[in-house]
């Protein structure tokens, strides 16, 4: 994109320049001689591409190598059988200087160079250090062309010429050379450059040429390519090898496991609606990633869990260059960044990746080793190249982050001498941030950026994101309201239209939990919750719900009717305390503060809260299996208490799961219903409930929504024994 | 109960055909077979009646006149009919075809929901003759492989019989009548049965033949005449069964489906009280065992004994109080309870045109699980499809707690808002409703503006 730019800029300064026009014949005249007397010594190398390991080639395309590069992929020159062509120049009698492809060599099946009938096998032998250029040795010399000649004496004004594919054909364009000086604040002063061009006066002789965008003011462009400062094919390899020990050291395989999620069937179909399988479930329970080693033993895990998931992990092992497993502790998740820091139980000398301190500008227009980097599961790729940046773009708190022929994801850039100077890291997406398909992707992100975080770690850490306890790994945070989504008859008979966009946000408050904060702050029902603004926080939220919180109307009636091998897929009758909203806010973390903007009757009502935990809820209720009843009950939580319409002091636990086949499915126990007394004592929770069992028998009075009855299970290891005689009145 | 019909063995009532030996002359015995069958069937057959009822539903969203049909038997010379309460229900009009063809206009005189029973007369002409009738046999005396035969109109095709025998005397129907057992016959029993007589080989009727399985084939159930019996007089009182209520839920001492098993041999266990009911103001407690209601002895030994048990119940002086004798904890407990009366175990239904829905009244026994949440009030009975209810998002068994924020607590006040909202049609086509749905609030805007029937 950016050398497009600079060829625009030449060609408006072209159309523009009044002189330019009054002699255009002449000009032209000259202008066809110089394309003429070049046309010997313009080649046309050809990559032909080819998959790897059935990867398809990725990387970039050499800029001034085909006009429509934009309109075809990399992958699209394999299926064409197509090479990629770039136009080049001769310099010696079997040497070529070519615009090098920014792609890494397991792609390229072949290299051939092209002179009008003539194709000749050709392979690099070095490269220039300061220009975006490889030479290639010829496998014989080609006939009848001829390599240029440079004088650096040659005096102007010069013309710029640059063989390239024009109109499906290799072309030499010829333009004044006139060259664009930008002053940068941060990069100093530079030229930018007519790319791959050669730039000759008007007699014909080459006074030098270009083959980089950018040229440091400084350094002239005079002069024979071949005296180009250069590395070669056998350096490129040695420092290749050299940075790739660095990049193995530390560039490593992080494997991360988690503790099984606890959810109820309604979470669970949540989750699954939300995001269908795959590498990043959020449920894994052992995910593998490329993490950063520093020298210091720290770790950098570029995952962006949210406190729900962070509250799960069990265990961080990283799998060194050394052939060890080691085991690192959670220090904590970065606020800004879609990571967490670890550190290694033990240190591990000798490894770790150093970091590049510096401006995040350092190194523009140098050769970079660029490492592409992928864990795949148990397995850890790397394949080495070297890269140039390109230029930089501006990010997230303008930030700069260096560009290079290729994704970011998977790229690690290293100095030559094997400092790391840029990585991939996304920026943390903020719960409050409307999911867009790239709003997190990862960015090469410099190191500087790394030492700015270690230099003060505990204020770039988000105390709410953090492992947990299993009986803390559910906490939600809650507002303590049931809301029901608007919808646009709604909005406009609530008067709220304006505010909700015709009702597609914004949720009507239906009830409000007694003691919760909404109760505290005096909402009231029918008012309608539209927005919260949320400290720390870019974006307002606007509140949405969807219908599945609602709850699922269980058909009490008829649940006798219910095949038990269903019983787990049964989504809970009462509404879901997780939601969007308190999802949200479980996120954003306790503690923090934030107003919510209500409507009633058409006026807004603004209230302070500050994010607070709730209550146990249904999902995180203490619980207990009781293997030979088979069944799980669970306290009875706020809202559960509110289904049943239950007082304070009402006693029960709540039947949470029940095995098919079990004693107590046998006795008619269904999920969902309400286990009040055992053996004749009220039972008010789990501990209550695990207190009064007695061996042998359990005697259970068991409430079905409305109505109870007396359930009996004998517990003894063995099958229930039947009645040894025969009751009065039988039958015989 | 079991008891009784053990000893019912004895009065086998084919057991003068038992007397000839089948076995030694079969075609002797086929002849007294057939001459049996004809026999009986001579004695009832005529005053079997096909019945056409014209009804009004409003389960659909609207109110809906149908028309269907089904049988009944004559137990009275001055026209009495016995049918099923399902075959009469909502009725606007019950046309009656007797056996000798002639046409009639009936009346009910009264209906029980639970046992599914219903007692009309037909408006006979001034000094008409007295009518043939049936007489009703005593179902107790029946026992597995009697023979028995249905009469009645199976889909809608008049006089027609089967034949069969009794399949269980004891049959345990759950969710279908709390105070009767029903007999299960293998004589095939269609729709239009409905209301029919079982008989039995001597030409009394036995059981009114009431269910069906409709993908089982050979299996119909019918209410025994011993319960008929038993209610018969109190329909001609009371208009219906007049049932007595305590509150009390019970549950046998033995339930081999569920494997429980309580240590007593007599009794039968408390699984509960209604809120508010008399059992619970008595003070009797979940897991009680009741040994004795008003000095006779209850047992509900197992799910079978439980009807007989409820019954008793239910047939308790109202507003007397009676002695109830029960075990806790392993004492004997003297309880005084005073039943109520159960009255009426449906609510009244209202048609809202252009709302395109209808609603009826919250009842205790009909919609438990609504009225635990709202103890009196309306709910959405049926939305039509397509309709303008549907539209808006109502559902059926949504409570209506208020329309444009005004409170609705009877059919009377959605009858007025309804009224309030025809008049207003044109200026005024929305409406906020106000639900209860699965316990929680919600807001639901109701656009009538489109009419919905317009052809």
């Amino acid at each position: 994109m950016f050398l497009k730019n600079v060829s625009l800029v030449c060609a408006l300064g072209l159309g523009l320049t009044a002189q330019a026009q009054e002699k255009a014949t002449d000009t032209i005249e000259i202008q066809r001689k110089l394309a003429a007397g070049l046309t010997p010594s313009v080649v046309t190398v050809e990559y032909t591409l080819k998959y790897d390991k059935g990867e398809p080639p990725h990387g970039g395309l050499g800029a001034g190598s085909d006009p429509d590069a934009p309109s075809i992929t990399l992958e699209g020159f394999v299926e064409q059988e197509r090479a990629i062509q770039v136009g080049s120049y001769l310099i010696g009698p079997d040497l070529v200087i070519s615009e090098e492809l920014p792609l890494h060599e397991r792609f390229i099946e072949k290299i051939e160079v092209r002179f009008k009938d003539q194709v000749v096998a050709a392979k690099p032998v070095a490269w220039a250090m300061n220009a975006h250029a490889v030479y290639l040795r010829l496998e014989k010399p080609l006939a009848g062309a001829e390599p240029i000649r440079f004088d650096a004496t040659a005096a102007g004004p010069y013309m710029a010429l640059m063989a390239a594919p024009e109109n499906a054909s290799m072309a030499v364009l010829v333009t004044p050379f006139s060259p664009q000086l930008a002053d940068s604040r941060d990069l100093g002063a530079y030229v930018q450059m007519p790319r791959e061009a050669v730039m000759m006066n008007k007699e014909g002789v080459a006074a030098g040429m270009s083959m980089s965008p950018v040229l440091p003011v400084g350094q002239d462009w005079k002069g024979s390519p071949g005296d180009w400062s250069q590395f070669s094919a056998e350096q490129r390899s040695e420092v290749l090898a050299r940075v790739g020990q660095v990049a193995e050291g530390g560039v490593v395989r992080a494997t991360l496991n988690f503790r099984s999620p606890k959810k109820g069937a309604e979470a669970e179909l949540r989750a699954r609606m939300r995001n269908p399988g795959g590498e990043d479930d959020e449920e894994a329970t052992e995910r593998h990633v490329a993490a950063l080693l520093l020298s210091n033993g720290h770790v950098l895990i570029p995952l962006d869990l949210k406190p729900n998931v962070t509250a799960r992990l069990d265990r961080i092992r990283l799998f060194t260059a050394d052939g060890k497993e080691r085991t690192a502790s959670f220090i904590g998740s970065l606020k800004d960044y879609g990571a967490l820091i670890a550190k290694l139980d033990e240190p591990a000398d000798g490894l770790g990746v150093p970091l590049r301190d510096g401006a995040p500008f350092d190194g523009f227009n140098e050769p970079v080793v660029h490492a592409e980097v992928e864990v795949r599961g148990e397995e850890r790729l790397a394949y080495l190249d070297h890269r140039r940046v390109l230029g930089f773009q501006q990010g997230w708190r303008n930030r700069a982050y260096p560009l290079i022929a290729d994704d970011a994801e998977n790229s690690y850039l290293f100095s030559v001498s094997g400092e790391l100077a840029a990585f991939p890291l996304a920026t943390r997406e903020k719960p409050t941030a409307q999911p867009r398909w790239n709003s997190s992707r990862p960015m090469l992100t410099p190191s500087v950026y790394l030492l700015q975080i270690l230099s003060d770690l505990p204020a770039a850490l988000d105390s709410s994101n953090i492992p947990l306890g299993e009986d803390q790994e559910n906490r939600l945070a809650w507002l303590g309201v049931v809301l029901q989504p608007l919808d646009r008859e709604l909005a406009r008979a609530n008067k709220v239209a304006e505010y909700t966009q015709d009702g597609r946000i914004g949720a009507l408050v239906n009830f409000i939990y007694p003691g919760s904060p909404a109760a505290e702050a005096g909402v009231e029902p029918g008012w309608i919750l539209v927005r919260l603004h949320i400290e720390g926080n870019p974006q307002p939220v606007n509140v949405q719900v969807d219908e599945l919180s609602a709850g699922f109307p269980l058909p009490w009636d008829r649940l006798d009717e219910l095949p038990e091998q269903l019983f787990e897929r049964i989504p809970q009758p009462w509404p879901a305390a997780e939601n969007q909203l308190t999802s949200t806010l479980t996120e954003v973390g306790f503690g923090t503060k934030f107003t919510a903007d209500f409507f009633n009757d058409g006026q807004k009502i603004t209230k302070e809260f500050a994010v607070v935990q709730s209550p146990a809820h249904y999902n995180s209720a203490p619980k207990y299996k009781h293997d030979e009843l088979g069944a799980t009950v669970r306290d009875v939580t706020y809202e559960v208490r509110n289904y049943f319409q239950l007082e304070d002091d009402a006693p029960g636990v709540i039947v949470s799961r029940l095995e098919p086949g079990s004693k107590g499915s046998v006795a008619g126990i269904k999920p969902y219903e309400l286990v009040t007394h055992v053996n004749g004592k009220a039972v008010k929770n789990v501990g209550e409930f695990e207190a009064a069992l007695e061996p042998g028998e359990l005697r259970l009075t068991v409430q079905r929504m409305t109505r109870t009855r007396q359930v009996m299970v004998k517990l003894d290891g063995a099958a229930a024994p039947l009645p040894a005689t025969p009751a009065p009145g039988a039958d015989q | 109960m079991f008891r009784r019909v053990a000893m019912g063995v004895v009065l086998c009532s084919l057991g003068f055909v038992a007397d000839s030996a089948w076995g030694e002359d079969s075609a002797l015995s086929r002849f007294d077979f057939q001459q049996v069958v004809q026999q009986s069937k001579d004695r009832v057959f005529p005053s079997l009646v096909f019945i056409r009822v014209l009804s009004e539903t409003h389960d659909s969203g609207k109110k809906m006149t149908q028309e269907a049909s089904g049988s009944g038997v004559l137990i009275s010379p001055d026209g009495e009919v016995l049918t099923n309460w399902h075959v009469v229900d909502k009725a606007r009009e019950v046309r009656c075809l007797l056996f000798d063809g002639t046409p009639l206009y009936a009346d009910i005189i009264g209906t029980d929901k639970d046992l599914d029973l219903a007692l009309i007369k037909l408006r006979l002409p001034v000094g008409a003759a007295a009518l043939p009738y049936a007489e009703l046999g005593d179902s107790a005396k029946m026992k597995e492989g009697d023979f028995v035969m249905a009469m009645g109109a199976p889909w809608g095709l008049s006089r027609s019989v089967s034949i069969g025998i009794i399949s269980c005397t004891k049959r345990v129907l759950t969710e279908a009548s709390e105070y009767s057992l029903w007999l299960q016959t293998d004589a095939a029993i269609s729709p239009g049965n409905s209301g029919g007589p079982l008989i039995n080989t001597e030409g009394q009727v036995i059981g009114i033949n009431t269910r069906g399985i409709m993908q089982g084939g050979d299996m119909g159930f019918s209410i025994p005449s011993q319960t008929i019996a038993a209610i018969l007089p109190r329909i001609r009182q009371y208009k219906g069964a007049n049932w007595a209520w305590t509150g009390l839920r019970l549950q046998p001492l033995r339930d081999f489906n569920k494997n429980i098993y309580f240590d007593a041999k007599e009794g039968v266990i408390v699984a509960g009280t209604d809120p508010e009911s008399p059992a619970r103001k008595a003070g009797v407690q979940d897991r009680d065992r009741i040994v004795k209601v008003d000095g006779q002895p209850v047992n509900g030994v197992t799910e079978e004994d439980l009807p007989d048990v409820h019954r008793l119940l239910g047939l308790l002086a109202i507003d007397k109080p009676v002695n109830v004798e029960l075990v806790r904890n392993g004492q004997t407990v003297s309880l005084e309870l005073t039943p109520r009366e159960k009255g009426k175990v449906e609510g009244e239904e209202l048609d809202c045109p252009r709302w395109d829905l209808t609603v009826k009244g919250i009842n205790q026994f009909d919609n438990p699980n609504l009225y635990f949440h709202r103890k009196l009030g309306v709910f959405i009975y049926g939305v039509k499809f397509p309709g303008n209810a549907a539209n808006a998002g109502l559902r059926e068994q949504d409570i209506v707690l208020k329309i444009d924020n005004k409170p609705v607590e009877s059919l009377e006040d959605v009858k007025a808002l309804h009224a309030e909202a025809m008049a207003n049609l044109g200026a005024k086509n929305k409406l906020m409703f106000t639900v209860l749905r699965n316990g929680l609030m919600r807001q639901v805007i109701l656009d009538f503006s489109r009419d919905f029937e317009k052809e």
